[in-house]
């Protein structure tokens, strides 16, 4: 009875956790807010506000003198007359795209490919970049774009996916140590996979989305290979925290190894996307090991032995073996 | 990788097969894909004054007189033992180089239609002795354990050879690009096959015989017979026939890319030389991927990853010529998928026919490997391109075609690894037990 009080007692616990993960979305306007637009006629008139970013995909907008977008424009496909204000950059990757005398945008004018034409009289605060590809939309930190509101946001990021990593290690102990396995011992074939998994992975979401109707099965593939990273940061947070662990002695629960080594990879991990050189190619690598392992392991319920470790392909590392196949 | 021991063990001997084998392949391959696949075309059309139906037709012909000779030839070589005579082999593969210089130094004076046809027939002979004498080299040099690694590397140097020097598809660029290339290659074969001089001895004659150690001479997927004898998994014929899949699809779809400029312009005869640093990049990328992956996952998943990228990118190419996806021009992130999807199976090409081989039988399982299942299938998708065209099938149906083919593919293979399922690579428990064939 009492086992069975405690396992609802951590059940119950698991879900307030998660729940405290999906309310940092439910504040009064929300982490991130946008409009995406895949068809039909729209037009924003004077005086008209529109929240977030907008991504467009196909069909005509209009954004209207005196109507504001209070975010970045993303142009995938379709048409977009301004005469309004745009606050955030705007991004030209398909379609076309018609500034007129009276528009403004707040921030770049980034053209990758796609149909520009401007009037004399718009206005770009910020800079133009043309045929310079489009910098991909990042959504705003809750504690804002400063060095130590982007730590915060770090420490808050690491804290969360811990206790992703804490709920693993409690509920399903024996595949996460596997994937954990995966990634240790095999790093560069989980690598590798990852690399496949998430190129692959991406792009046939992203195709999805386009045929319109998939858009919400490419949503749940997306959120699919979101966890399924997360899953491979808890399995090396894992294998990390056992090792650390183990070097200095520590007495601790498996558990709470798993939440202090998962803990330290992301907040490490983050603390490296601030150099320079390795900011974006280690924290890619180090994912793509973990998605890897996690897939090599069909998300934990099997152990991965490599197929090429027939006996015969070790004669030459072994004395006394078979010396001839004739 | 087994290398390392070599190279801590000081094995030079060992690893001068490495390097003779990557740099013969690798050379090889580059030729193929780029002076005859590509070479060909440009002097047909441009110089000898051929219809591009009527050169296709010629490649065409290439390719079946190649499937042709690679078979009988193998099969000569198996008869005779010569696939397990390794200097009789090298000095096989010094004609093939020398026959083939030739022909690089001749090709761009070729003006008439005979001489056209006869420098295919020659290509030919050169293409269906190499590959059964090539092939069955790597069961001299290549330890089962590297295979895949080595496969990567000869794809990277061959791809990216091809798409970063190889930018101007003109007989004669190709011409003075190569010859430089394959004089050198000439006499360095002419110096291990008919120089005797110690220092090579010494780094020769162990080569000869590492084919009777199991790591070398027992591929992976070969089995020992209750009677003791060593055979090759009956898989063979199921991977002849995916691989023939891959290579029919490839080409079917490829003839008509490379055909539609908007495509072509935009990725592989793009003016930008960052276009094609980006697509070689993908291949080296997606080729040490696949030498990785290579040693690591089983046949099917390997060969559901190739299918599955395949019926990906042409259902993405099918979608551009629709008005879903927005395309003012190409975009890369095609081109890119293929090169990844081309890699892959590229490496697997390299690798597979030695792992299913005895050095008794390697040089009729690679021809069959390579011949039937690559230029048989390039001969079959080529003539079938050339008639679509004929009949004015539009680029859209072409493309869903060659899609479904892949999806055809993918989920046989699906179907395949449901229901048979032995042999997996992934265990369900006991960490560290070995894989059995």
């Amino acid at each position: 009875m009492n086992s069975r009080s405690s396992y609802s007692r951590q059940v119950l616990l698991s879900i307030l956790l998660l729940s405290l993960v999906l309310l940092v979305g439910c504040d009064s306007q929300g982490i991130y807010s946008g409009t995406l637009i895949t068809e039909g006629n729209h037009t924003f008139q004077a005086g008209e506000l529109v929240r977030g970013d907008m991504y467009v995909l196909g069909g005509q907008t209009t954004l209207q003198s005196g109507a504001r977008l209070e975010g970045a424009l993303q142009m995938l496909g379709g048409s977009v007359d301004i005469n309004g204000e745009i606050q955030g950059d705007v991004s030209l990757v398909g379609g076309e795209l018609d500034l007129g005398p009276k528009a403004r945008v707040g921030g770049n004018l980034d053209v990758g490919n796609g149909t520009l034409t401007r009037a004399p009289g718009t206005r770009i605060e910020g800079a133009f970049n043309p045929g310079n590809g489009v910098a991909l939309p990042s959504p705003p930190g809750l504690f804002g774009t400063s060095l130590p509101g982007r730590i915060a946001q770090d420490v808050l990021e690491a804290t969360l996916a811990s206790l992703f990593a804490l709920l693993l290690a409690r509920f399903v102990p024996r595949p996460l140590s596997r994937v954990a396995q995966a990634a240790t011992g095999h790093p560069f074939v989980s690598g590798a996979l990852g690399i496949l998994v998430g190129i692959v992975g991406l792009s046939a979401l992203v195709l999805m989305a386009f045929t319109i109707i998939l858009i919400p099965v490419s949503m749940l593939g997306l959120i699919l290979l979101g966890l399924s990273v997360l899953y491979g940061w808890s399995a090396m947070g894992q294998a990390l925290g056992q090792r650390l662990s183990h070097r200095l002695n520590w007495e601790l629960s498996s558990s709470l190894f798993v939440f202090l080594g998962t803990f330290l990879l992301l907040l490490l991990l983050n603390l490296i996307s601030y150099l320079p050189l390795l900011s974006g190619v280690l924290p890619l690598l180090v994912s793509a090991i973990g998605l890897g392992a996690v897939m090599l392991t069909r998300f934990g319920w099997r152990t991965f032995v490599p197929a090429s470790n027939v006996p015969w392909a070790e004669d030459d590392l072994l004395e006394g073996s078979e010396s001839s196949i004739t | 990788m087994q290398a390392f021991y070599y190279l801590k063990t000081r094995n030079w001997s060992t690893l001068f097969g490495y390097a003779l084998f990557i740099g013969m392949m690798s050379v090889g391959y580059f030729y193929n894909v780029s002076f005859v696949q590509l070479g060909l075309v440009d002097l047909g059309t441009r110089l000898v004054g051929l219809s591009e139906q009527q050169v296709a037709t010629d490649m065409g012909l290439l390719a079946l007189l190649t499937t042709g000779l690679a078979l009988i030839f193998g099969f000569v070589m198996q008869r005779r033992g010569w696939s397990q005579r390794f200097f009789f082999k090298l000095r096989l593969a010094f004609g093939v180089v020398l026959l083939q210089t030739l022909l690089t130094i001749i090709a761009p004076h070729i003006r008439t239609e005979a001489g056209f046809l006869a420098w295919i027939v020659a290509t030919s002979g050169a293409l269906g002795i190499g590959v059964p004498v090539m092939f069955s080299m790597t069961l001299d040099l290549i330890p089962v354990r590297d295979r895949g690694y080595v496969a990567a590397l000869i794809t990277s140097i061959a791809y990216f050879a091809a798409n970063v020097y190889a930018t101007d598809w003109r007989i004669e660029k190709f011409s003075a690009q190569f010859v430089w290339i394959m004089l050198g290659g000439t006499a360095g074969m002419a110096l291990l096959c008919f120089v005797r001089l110690p220092f090579i001895d010494q780094l020769l004659r162990p080569l000869a015989q590492q084919h009777q150690r199991p790591a070398f001479g027992r591929g992976r997927f070969v089995r020992r017979a209750p009677n003791g004898n060593l055979r090759a998994s009956r898989k063979l014929y199921v991977l002849i026939i995916l691989m023939f899949g891959i290579f029919f699809i490839d080409s079917l779809g490829f003839l008509r890319l490379i055909a539609t400029p908007f495509y072509a312009e935009s990725a592989w005869r793009s003016p930008e030389m960052g276009v094609h640093v980006f697509i070689a990049g993908t291949h080296v990328v997606a080729a040490l991927i696949a030498g990785v992956l290579y040693s690591a996952l089983n046949e099917r998943h390997l060969f559901l990853w190739i299918f599955g990228i395949f019926a990906l990118t042409h259902l993405m190419y099918s979608f551009s010529t629709q008005p879903i996806i927005p395309s003012d021009s190409g975009t890369l992130a095609m081109p890119m998928l293929y090169a990844i999807a081309v890699s892959l199976y590229t490496v697997v090409n390299f690798s597979l026919w030695a792992d299913v081989s005895t050095p008794q039988n390697i040089s009729l399982h690679a021809a069959f490997g390579v011949a039937v299942s690559g230029w048989a299938a390039t001969f079959i998708s080529t003539a079938l391109a050339i008639r679509w065209q004929i009949r004015g099938l539009p680029m859209e149906q072409h493309l869903n075609i060659v899609g479904a083919l892949s999806m055809l593919f993918f989920l046989a293979l699906l179907v395949w690894s449901m229901f048979w399922s032995g042999g997996n690579t992934v265990q369900q428990t006991q960490p560290g037990e070995r894989n059995s064939l």
